[in-house]
């Protein structure tokens, strides 16, 4: 077999087979745009026996815009199953090897020997803990499943890597949060054992992260709707208060920092409210121009004018708080419970915004709206597919007890809005902002969900302040 | 990489080398802005506070106006020091931290930088006229006669009588095209080339997107010429160029070239001169076709504006910080503009009328809209200037051009939230008359208000911006038997934009040949109404008065 490097950059590499292999990957986030060419522009050998290289591909559009991304690269014989193929020449051919993950523990041995590889520009491994709790380093992996814009592969149920695909200069925050929670000794993240990145040209960004496996644990949604499915909601009404707290404790953790300008908690300009409340206007207005003919979105036909009424209603001289960095796309399927206790994971911020988006810092209120419209969708999942109803009596009360839980931590800590009716107000409308864009990505994508945030929508505009 | 920098290396925008062919950019003055500290004038601190407006506004880089040391006697345009900020405003500190933010919002900034001339403060000057055999002497134009290029224009006609002015200490003449007290700097000489691009490299090692590079028409001079965009000029500016591509990809360069459009393109070079430059001529036009109730000057000069590089972008605007400029015009056109926009002479300056847009067009909403739609509608990136989205008004008592400089209106509080400070203090006082002042015209009433000019404007960049053809397609004219009506057709890839502006202050009718598009649906813009499909009979169109339908001409039926 010719050597893997010199196959890569040598320009044999046929580019079209490249450019379809990716338009064709779950991670690749443009479907929406023709690719004009696909290029490998960096090669970084990360194995010899067995060839490993990691490629950035720069993927270019005709409008002249280019994005990045990041492709394991592994040389095999040719002959087996082709899902993983992204080139065959001849008897040999390249595959992607975070897909086909076998031969992929040498990235754990690097991590673990903090490696960097390449000289003026290469991958720089490093490991967040010492060697003792990597080894013995696990060697059975598989994928993770459930792949959508990264890729992760579990060893031995004991370590999760993950690979981002779509790459931007700079930190990840997934790493950048999960870095400054372990300094802080936040214990409710599986612990981060390392990373690795790309320096030097073309970009220095983040490649990847290896984490902890909770191989016992069950996320959020799973355990929720499992016990409303069995009528057991109400067992389950203290671990979401713990919930809460634990997402306190989060924004507790991350507020408090006072010298890195990355973290230090920021005011929220005086017109913050009132471009929140412009911006939820305008969604408003598109959304609701087009509702199509449905009768589960009865309860709000017609109502544009009763959110723009509230929003109109909110007074001048409600804050914002202070802003944070926060989850930023927290939901009961982001928080895994095992041992008796919750665990967060996923800091990658909300999927398909930019890294420069990602990284900002918002009211920690979002974490919470997005928790609280969770819960929503739980309930609202068993009544369309089980057809349990608990709308009634545990919702509210699902919520009460994550907000006692929440406050409970957070309320001492000065973040929030000076006062309790002003907090409610402005977690309120982040709730009713989160239905409103639930209600135009449900009446596109999966119509026979639009009653939940409709539903929703209903309920927080009769909710008085 | 540390967990605490956000990506610092170039092409953190990762490639997008002709961004700056579909943005929209916003002018901001520095010091009218928002001023943090309390001492009466903006900061750029104040700036990074009003970041998640401008995010909201949706606007895509900021130019900022000069923030550079400077004896303050034309507007920080006479700089005397390129390395540093005036205190006034901050410190270098601040640029960055303000860079950086705007950059985490998506937002690119591109500074003033004037490359012409300095103010007679800068140590530069100073050394250079202590003595003859100064080693910076030569760094200025120096002259024992004032009788040396006779033919060149004076450009400040308020306030000079010579572009050359004698010196005392010097014992010479020293040559400025501006204000006295910004002697012009001598290209020929080696020492200020490498300096200028020094001072360039600094900023953008700092992350800066690029500058304006002010009056660069005038960078070099030649007896027996008119001493404007002289070859050596455009040499030069071919030199920073290639400097600036070397080593900070993705920046622009945006010349400020106050001249008719076949003299203008050549700051493009081949693309390998200035990325942008403004056109001058098309802005009062716009404002002459308003009043004349006539599309011809717009499409008059828009033919004769010659074809620019693909890799190149005309930069649009209606108002800037300083006069409405009537260089660009016939004498019988700029004594027409005098007549209908600058009844009072105290509006005149120069060659020019110093008012803001909105007193311009006597507020009249419906025409800041129309100007606004004709300014997104052309082939170039808008300019805004700062205060114009919520219809700031003017104040023409005020000297030179500090009538349309005053500070910016955030609420109906004290100073009209722009400063904590007395009244007394602020640099400029603010607006207080009940049509334009801060009470009535301010950005917290018109957030609350969806109807305001403010969420107008807002929802009118998101729609341009949606749309990648107005900046990056083809532009034809559509002539029509109605010269009330000013009707054009943008294309680019399957992107095909009719756009069709009212000029007159009467409904009109229009019959418009839309035969190439036959068969297509036109469907408006705004509201997303499909009209009649085009047939094989001229379309006719109705408009309200001072109207316009943007429309995407698609296949298929309703």
């Amino acid at each position: 077999m010719r050597e893997l490097t010199t196959l890569l950059t040598s320009g044999d590499l046929d580019q079209d087979a490249l450019a379809a292999f990716v338009a064709d990957r779950r991670w690749y986030g443009s479907r929406q745009h023709a690719i004009a060419q696909a290029t490998v522009v960096q090669v970084v050998p990360i194995s010899d026996d067995p060839p490993l290289a990691i490629a950035l591909v720069e993927v270019g559009f005709h409008s002249g815009h280019h994005e990045l991304y990041q492709l394991m690269m592994g040389q095999r014989q040719a002959g087996g199953p082709t899902e993983t193929t992204v080139w065959r020449a001849g008897d040999e051919e390249l595959y992607e090897a975070f897909d086909d993950p076998r031969d992929l523990g040498v990235v754990l041995a690097h991590i673990r020997a903090s490696a960097t590889l390449g000289e003026a520009s290469g991958v720089e491994f490093r490991s967040a803990v010492g060697a003792d709790r990597l080894d013995p380093l696990p060697d059975r992996p598989r994928p993770a499943g459930h792949e959508q814009s990264n890729t992760s592969v579990v060893f031995d149920d004991r370590m999760i890597l993950k690979c981002y695909r779509r790459l931007e200069p700079g930190i990840n925050p997934e790493v950048e949060v999960l870095r400054f929670l372990a300094a802080h000794d936040f214990p409710h993240t599986p612990p981060l054992l390392g990373w690795f990145e790309h320096r030097g040209p073309p970009l220095d960004a983040t490649l990847g992260m290896l984490q902890h496996y909770q191989a016992r644990a069950q996320d959020g949604w799973e355990f929720v709707t499992a016990a409303l499915r069995d009528g057991r909601g109400d067992e389950v009404l203290p671990a979401i208060e713990r919930l809460g707290a634990v997402t306190g404790l989060l924004h507790a953790t991350l507020a408090s920092e006072r010298t890195d300008p990355a973290f230090v908690p920021e005011e929220v300009s005086p017109e913050g409210l009132a471009l929140m409340s412009a911006a939820l206007d305008e969604l408003t207005n598109d959304v609701f121009a087009n509702l199509p003919d449905d009768p589960a979105l009865a309860p709000i036909v017609g109502r544009a004018d009763d959110i723009r009424d509230r929003l109109r209603g909110v007074s001048k001289g409600t804050g914002l708080g202070r802003k944070i960095r926060v989850h930023g796309d927290l939901h009961l399927g982001q928080a895994l419970w095992g041992d008796g206790d919750w665990h967060l994971i996923d800091f990658e911020g909300e999927p398909a915004r930019p890294v420069t988006e990602r990284r900002r810092k918002r009211s920690p209120l979002r974490d919470v709206a997005g928790l609280a419209r969770s819960l929503d969708y739980a309930a609202g999942a068993v009544r369309l597919h089980d057809g349990v109803d608990v709308a009634g009596a545990w919702l509210p009360a699902a919520r009460a007890a994550l907000l006692d839980g929440y406050f409970g931590v957070v309320e001492p800590t000065g973040l929030l809005p000076p006062t309790s009716a002003m907090t409610d107000e402005v977690l309120g409308l982040y709730e009713l902002e989160k239905a409103v864009y639930e209600l135009r990505y449900e009446i596109s994508h999966r119509p026979d969900w639009v009653a939940i945030p409709a539903a929703a929508i209903d309920v927080l505009l009769e909710r008085t302040a | 990489m540390s967990a605490t920098t956000p990506g610092e290396r170039p092409g953190w925008f990762a490639s997008q080398p002709l961004w700056f062919k579909t943005a929209v950019f916003y002018e901001v003055y520095v010091r009218g802005f928002h001023d943090s500290d309390g001492d009466g004038h903006g900061d750029l601190r104040g700036l990074l506070e009003k970041l998640d407006y401008l995010e909201w506004l949706g606007i895509d880089c900021l130019w900022l106006l000069p923030v550079y040391p400077s004896p303050m006697r034309d507007g920080g345009y006479d700089i005397a020091d390129f390395f540093g900020i005036h205190p006034d405003y901050g410190d270098v500190d601040d640029v960055k931290t303000l860079i950086d933010s705007a950059h985490q919002r998506g937002i690119r900034v591109i500074a003033d930088l004037v490359m012409n001339h300095t103010s007679n403060e800068h140590p530069w000057f100073v050394e250079a006229r202590s003595s003859p055999d100064n080693p910076k002497r030569d760094w200025y134009v120096w002259s024992d006669t004032k009788h040396r290029y006779e033919d060149v224009r004076i450009i400040f006609i308020d306030t000079e009588t010579s572009n050359w002015t004698w010196d005392e200490e010097a014992g010479a003449y020293y040559w400025h095209r501006f204000f006295h007290h910004q002697p012009d700097l001598n290209y020929d000489n080696p020492e200020v080339q490498e300096a200028m691009l020094e001072a360039l490299r600094f900023w953008l090692e700092m992350g800066l997107d690029g500058f304006r590079l002010d009056a660069v028409p005038y960078l070099f001079e030649r007896e027996g010429t008119n001493c404007e965009n002289l070859l050596e000029t455009h040499a030069y500016l071919k030199r920073v160029r290639r400097e600036v591509d070397e080593r900070y990809p993705d920046r622009v360069l945006l010349a400020e070239a106050n001249q008719w459009p076949a003299d203008v393109v050549h700051y493009f070079g081949v693309g390998d001169e200035c990325h942008m430059a403004f056109h001058f001529p098309v802005m009062p036009r716009m404002f002459m076709a308003l009043r004349r109730e006539d599309a011809t000057p717009i499409i008059e000069i828009l033919e004769q504006t010659p074809p620019i590089p693909d890799s190149c972008q005309w930069g649009l605007f209606l108002r800037n910080h300083d006069e409405l400029t009537l260089e660009m015009v016939t004498d019988d056109e700029r004594d027409y503009m005098y007549a209908e926009y600058a009844n009072d002479p105290r509006m005149k300056l120069n060659l020019g009328i110093r008012r803001r847009l909105a007193p311009l067009l006597d507020n009249g909403r419906d025409e800041v809209e129309l100007l606004t739609a004709i300014l997104f509608s052309l082939p170039g990136s808008p300019v805004l200037y700062y205060g114009d989205e919520i219809g700031m008004g003017d104040n023409i008592y005020l000297g030179d051009r500090d009538g349309v400089r005053t500070p910016m209106h955030w609420t109906s509080d004290r100073n009209g939230g722009f400063s904590r400070a007395d009244f007394a203090q602020l640099y400029l006082p603010p607006l207080m008359d009940p049509v334009h002042g801060f009470q009535a015209v301010n950005v917290e009433a018109q957030l609350r208000s969806p109807g305001s000019l403010l969420r107008w404007t807002q929802r009118f960049i998101a729609l341009r911006k949606a749309h990648p053809v107005f900046g990056l397609g083809s532009y034809e004219a559509l002539r029509t038997s109605n010269p009330r009506i000013f009707a054009h057709v943008r294309r680019h890839a399957d992107d095909t934009i009719l756009c069709v502006h009212n000029l007159a202050r009467s409904a009109q009718a229009v019959e418009l040949d839309l035969s190439p598009f036959s068969g297509l649906t036109p469907v408006e813009m705004f509201g997303g109404s499909r009209f009649p499909p085009v047939g094989e009979l001229p379309y006719l169109l109705t408009l309200a008065p001072r109207g316009f339908f943007w429309f995407t001409l698609e296949d298929g039926d309703a």
